[in-house]
């Protein structure tokens, strides 16, 4: 059956010839009676209200083409059967849906109506993309919680990076329309989390992606969320680490709701929220510390001020307007808050930071199809509110980590009115920090309190963008052409040693902008195909005028993409060729001033550039795809990519500590990726993939200075190095595999219906660069050492339940269950997590020679077990140097230096 | 089921531990606990205590051994700690040595003089009177601000005895403070003199602060204010007598007659208590019964004391002859 269902499916990709590239897909299937079992011929297939259609054959076989991307509604029709449906069907672009039907005859009214549908995403001819699914459905049966996570196991993944790209690099497509944090998507998120309950499937594609698509050079994440079904369904959820003892429970509570069903008139709805707080936000797996003052001794795993909270809520309604049209409504809401953890602050916390991040996104799809030309307009609206800084007032838990209040900063109101004369004085609510007087060990040295760190940022980045795409279909091909126009807006401020003046001497003035970039694009994309292969052509054209006024007026650049893709099927294996490049406008904190703090007061500043144009990618990538026998399938997939343009730091004067940026820098990428998958039948499945990667560039990322580079030769300390070295995410190996177990309900007794699932990853280390103890000066060449590689088992095992007649089932999802202590970072000065011995002595000692004053017994400072005469004061080397020493061991531990601990969480799931 | 049941059983019942918390670290007893007993053994210099309201705690002039800088240590009257102390900037910051004094507490705002000397320098930049909420005490106002005078610029006026009458108004004495470098018949070295002006008001209710000298009050050596800021107290130079004068009336009258020959010079009143320093002793007077008892330092010279809401214990400098100066405390039964 399943070679059938293959060969049906192949044939009908091949039949069709759509040579679709990545904006349509095709739907195809067999027609059944549903008492006898037998083939109906004849039957109606019709898509989106008859907009396209076909009959079954003599085999009971149908085929329908050129679909576009997204949901569809499908019915089929024969006198003498009761017609059967289904709303919502997605048509994956570049692939075939399978969607079989069992009719019942019309003696039986309205029957129910089985339908199977899966999809092969490996024998696909006329895909020349690399696109690497996951579905909502398969994300709850894995250990992993967001759709982030779920695409980080990726081949080619490292976290947000991709194929060795930089963070920011990579563009995300939600329901066809892309929506970027513009701002700083290299060094913060998008802000937005679609409910995992709310997608049909989400994927990454790092090639030849549709000329459709740009503002990425690594990769794309494209999201198809669901629509609302023909009856009401729900899921709620809950997930602990309360029953759990000691350090294994997770210290989390998260609810998931989620409900999908018809309203009136035609129209669905789909909505769900997805809450969770954590008590340890970040957990980190550093050693327990020795000394036995040390408060964190007793629960090594948990910092104080760590807690986060996080809020997803999404809808969606679909709305059918006649017969060929559909208007799609799509709301999401996300907010994070953080409490951040600052390991100076560690005996004053209430000083440390916070950060909160916001962001809506709403969207409009309106489809129309109409013969053989389907056009699809959207519209969206995309706003991201960030803003990191000291709290105004602590929050209060009110439900284990929840705080249900929104946090403040203290200089909120002045970075929102963007208020940089009245930032120029110290801003109410700092105070200076000094060493703090809290520590277990009374001496002043390394810990900080008194005030906050001075610095705050806020940022916010607005949206408006539209877009149409029109496809024509052809039998031998199909034309698909579009254009996107983007009105954006920003507005940053920032703020450092906010407790001084800006009159004072290394205090940086406060940066803030305001600013209105325009982007536009327009592409064209022929795909022409014959029963022997496929080929696919593509031009893109991008605008980006960054907007300004006056002496601030900024550059407008422009960009031409080519792509290409060709595929064909060489003795039972897919070929495929392609090529591409990429642009995608840089990050618009790099087109900014920005100030920065540091410990040392110094008070650094960036210079902005607002004459950056776009960073740019050359792409040609050899895949293989096979399925050596019915279950499984194997994918090759080997690249070269060329990247240029990139944005580089170049020092400003002779401050050592200011820069402005460039595009100066240019690099490569090339990697193999192997990918074996075995589907889920017989009640296991397993899916392995291996990526191999090498990606440099002449600078490791876009902070890093220029000159700090030491090229041969000569060797420079001024200009520009022409050496390529690794970038930040330059991961060499990187094996994953996936397995899932389901017991069958005839064996196993006790254990009938247990489900597993289980992911194994092992990477070998990310690059870091060695520098001197005063990490002002690189020795040797950036990123020239390894970290050591990594290794985690995360596992799920689920219990299905049922109650009141519907299913449920209670899990237990535990996370690096080995509890293996990965090196994820080390310090730079001596390449390893922990400072020598020798090393604490001469931080010590240089504390000690900076503060060598006695501490009397009044003093907050005083601690009775340094004072070994008596006398009430503690001075001399003899009683002051332990305690030096016993600060600098304290400050120096490496607690984010390692991948997170073995963490564990139960939760009990319900659907209705 | 029964899994389902458990496991809504176990989530109830259990809560998440808070993560570790930084515990105080430091003594929660006097170093001395007799009476007069040391409470501050700081090498460098500490002053001018003043009590907060509710008697939880204390402000006194401390000085910073690592920049020379005097901060407002807050002194806790429980343990006999210091809780916190307000310094401007950290150690080696600048080049400027900042010194807070006379601290004046009521309800949530602070009064302190503020002097600032260059580190080389021997007389000061700038002397300046300043108020602040106390959580915002380094946002404060500056009411009053005295520079050098004279023909060497050898004159700085200063503010001393700051006390609060209301929100919005300030009793202090005015001193002058002269720094000279000493020519013959004087030794040749640099000295500095203080010389008491008067006692003098501020209202700064308005943008512009108004200063009105209270009469009668030239050359007052001392100055305090009755619980409930209708009159003050003052001292005259060889004077044995403590004048109480009612805010409102022109007239001051004797509050309490020391025997000739004792010169009171820093008085504080608590109800029918009062307490003075006199040459190195306190005097602890009832005024009702009109008794005086002698407190005598244990080798050193008490000076400035502060008396307690309650009237019971008064925190005072004590100064062996070194003039570094610390807090000692005595109890007043």
């Amino acid at each position: 059956m399943a070679v059938r269902r293959l060969a049906l499916a192949g044939a009908a990709l091949l039949a069709a010839g759509t040579a679709s590239g990545q904006a349509t897909g095709a739907l195809a299937g067999r027609v059944r009676d549903a008492t006898t079992g037998k083939i109906i011929v004849f039957a109606r297939v019709s898509v989106d209200g008859g907009r396209y259609g076909a009959l079954t054959d003599t085999g009971g076989a149908y085929r329908v083409l050129g679909l576009a991307s997204g949901l569809h509604a499908v019915t089929v029709a024969l006198i003498g059967y009761a017609t059967a449906g289904r709303d919502s069907v997605l048509v994956a672009a570049g692939q075939a849906t399978i969607l079989d039907f069992a009719l019942r005859p019309q003696a039986v009214p309205l029957g129910a109506v089985p339908v199977v549908t899966t999809r092969d995403p490996v024998l696909d001819p006329l895909t020349p993309a690399d696109i690497q699914r996951i579905s909502g459905a398969e994300i709850r049966r894995l250990p992993v919680t967001t759709v982030a996570e779920a695409v980080a196991l990726s081949a080619g993944a490292v976290g947000e990076s991709y194929r060795g790209g930089r963070l920011g690099e990579q563009s995300f497509i939600l329901d066809g329309l892309g929506v970027k944090n513009q701002v700083d998507a290299s060094t913060g998120g998008i802000g937005i989390r679609v409910p995992p309950d709310m997608l049909t499937e989400a994927s990454l594609v790092t090639n030849g992606f549709s000329a459709r698509y740009g503002q990425a050079i690594s990769g794309m994440v494209n999201v198809v969320t669901k629509d609302g079904g023909s009856r009401w369904l729900g899921r709620a959820a809950y997930e602990t680490g309360r029953p759990l003892p000691g350090s294994l429970g997770s210290k989390l509570d998260r609810l998931v709701l989620a409900a999908d069903g018809p309203l009136t008139h035609g129209i669905a709805f789909a909505g769900a929220l997805d809450a969770d707080a954590r008590l340890d936000a970040d957990p980190v797996n550093a050693p327990a510390p020795t000394q036995a003052l040390d408060p964190r001794r007793a629960d090594p795993y948990h910092l104080a001020h760590n807690s986060g909270e996080r809020l997803d809520a999404a809808g969606k309604l679909t709305v059918p307007l006649g017969k060929s049209r559909t208007l799609r409504l799509f709301g999401l809401r996300s907010i994070e808050q953080r409490l951040l953890y600052d390991p100076p602050y560690k005996y004053d916390p209430a000083l440390m930071p916070g950060r909160r991040v916001g962001a809506t996104l709403a969207s409009v799809n309106l489809q129309h199809a109409a013969g053989s030309v389907v056009s699809e307009f959207r519209l969206g609206w995309f706003d991201r509110d960030y803003f990191q800084g000291a709290l105004a007032t602590q929050p209060s838990y009110r439900l284990g980590a929840a705080t249900l209040q929104s946090f403040h900063f203290l200089g909120e109101d002045l970075a929102r009115r963007q208020d940089t004369l009245a930032a120029r004085a110290p801003v109410a609510g700092f105070s200076d920090p000094d060493f703090s007087a809290a520590t277990p060990w009374g001496v002043p040295a390394f810990f900080l309190g008194s005030g906050p760190r001075g610095d705050f940022g806020w940022n916010r980045f607005r949206e408006l963008r539209g877009r149409f795409d029109l496809s024509i279909g052809a039998p031998s091909g199909e034309v698909g052409m579009g254009v996107e126009v983007l009105r954006q807006r920003v507005q940053t401020f920032q703020r450092a040693l906010a407790y001084l003046p800006t009159t004072d001497s290394g205090v940086p003035p406060p940066a803030a902008s305001d600013f209105s970039p325009t982007i536009g694009s327009f592409y064209l994309e022929p795909q022409l195909h014959t029963p022997e292969f496929a080929l696919t052509l593509g031009l893109r054209y991008d605008l980006f005028d960054p907007g300004g006024e006056g002496s601030r007026a900024r550059a407008a650049h422009s960009s031409f993409s080519p792509r290409f893709g060709f595929s064909t099927v060489l003795s039972g294996a897919t070929l495929v060729i392609s090529y591409g490049r990429f642009s995608q406008a840089p990050d618009y904190q790099y087109l900014v001033d920005a100030a920065f703090d540091d410990t040392l007061r110094t008070g650094r500043f960036r210079r902005g550039n607002p004459d950056l144009g776009f960073e740019r990618a050359t792409q040609w990538e050899f895949s293989l795809r096979a399925r050596p026998s019915r279950r499984t399938s194997i994918r090759v997939n080997t690249y070269f990519k060329e990247m240029d343009g990139l944005v580089a730091s170049t020092p400003v004067g002779t401050n050592p500590d200011s820069a402005v940026f460039n595009t100066f820098d240019f690099g490569s990428a090339k990697g193999l990726e192997l990918l074996f998958e075995r589907e889920l039948t017989e009640g296991w499945s397993v899916k392995v993939s291996y990526a191999l990667a090498q990606a440099q560039a002449t600078n490791t990322n876009a902070f890093e200075l220029f000159r700090r580079i030491r090229g041969e030769p000569p060797p420079d300390s001024t200009l520009p190095s022409r050496l390529e070295v690794p970038l930040d995410y330059d991961r060499r190996h990187a094996l994953t595999v996936i397995s899932q177990l389901q017991v069958p309900h005839a064996r196993w007794g006790a254990l009938v219906g247990l489900e597993a699932a289980a992911i194994l990853r092992f990477f070998s280390g990310l690059p870091y660069s060695l520098t001197n103890s005063a990490g002002d000066t690189l020795i040797g060449l950036p990123n020239s050492q390894r970290l050591p590689p990594q290794a985690t088992l995360d596992l799920l095992l689920r219990r299905p339940f049922s109650l009141a007649g519907r299913r449920g089932s209670v899990y237990l999802d535990a996370r690096n269950l080995l509890n293996r202590r990965n090196v994820i970072s080390v310090r730079r000065d001596v390449g390893s997590p922990q400072l020598t011995a020798a090393g604490i002595d001469s931080l010590a000692e240089a504390a000690y020679r900076a503060h060598p004053e006695p501490i009397p017994y009044e003093s907050a400072r005083y601690r009775s077990a340094a004072d070994l005469d008596g006398d009430g004061y503690i001075d001399g080397r003899a009683e002051l140097f332990p305690m030096y020493q016993a600060a600098a061991r304290d400050f120096t531990q490496p607690l984010f230096f390692y991948g997170a601990p073995r963490v564990m969480r139960i939760g009990v799931e319900y659907e209705f | 089921m029964r899994a389902v049941a458990l496991l809504l059983v176990a989530v109830t019942a259990c809560a998440y531990d808070a993560p570790w918390t930084p515990k105080p670290y430091g003594p929660d007893t006097p170093f001395d606990p007799g009476s007069p007993g040391r409470v501050t053994i700081n090498v460098g210099v500490d002053r001018t205590p003043a009590w907060l309201p509710g008697d939880s705690a204390l402000l006194y002039s401390v000085e910073r051994t690592g920049d020379h800088d005097r901060c407002l240590g807050v002194l806790s009257a429980r343990t006999w700690t210091l809780r916190r102390t307000l310094c401007h900037g950290g150690v080696a910051r600048d080049s400027i040595v900042d010194a807070f004094e006379w601290p004046g507490v009521r309800s949530g705002s602070l009064a302190f003089q503020w002097g600032q000397w260059a580190v080389t320098g021997v007389r000061p930049m700038t002397r300046r009177l300043m108020v602040a909420a106390i959580d915002r005490w380094d946002h404060g106002r500056v009411l009053l601000e005295f520079l050098p005078y004279g023909a060497g610029l050898e004159y700085v006026d200063g503010v001393r005895n700051l006390q609060w009458l209301s929100d919005t108004s300030l009793v202090y004495v005015h001193e002058q403070m002269h720094v000279y470098f000493g020519r013959p018949p004087d030794p040749p070295v640099w000295d500095t003199v203080f010389a008491v002006l008067d006692v003098e008001r501020i209202d700064f209710g308005s943008s512009v602060p108004v200063v009105t000298v209270v009469p009668g009050t030239a050359g007052a050596t001392s100055l305090a204010v009755n619980d409930s800021a209708t009159a003050i107290y003052y001292t005259l130079p060889g004077d044995s007598l403590v004048y109480r004068l009612p805010l409102d009336a022109a007239v001051a009258s004797i509050a309490y007659a020391f025997p000739g020959g004792v010169f009171p010079m820093d008085v504080q009143v608590r109800g029918e208590r009062l307490v003075a320093a006199e040459a190195g002793e306190l005097h602890l007077v009832d005024l009702q019964a009109l008794t005086d008892s002698v407190v005598t330092g244990p080798g050193v010279a008490f000076s400035h004391p502060a008396l307690s809401r309650d009237g019971h214990l008064i925190v005072v400098e004590g100064d062996a002859g070194f003039g570094v100066s610390d807090l000692w405390r005595v109890t007043w039964p």
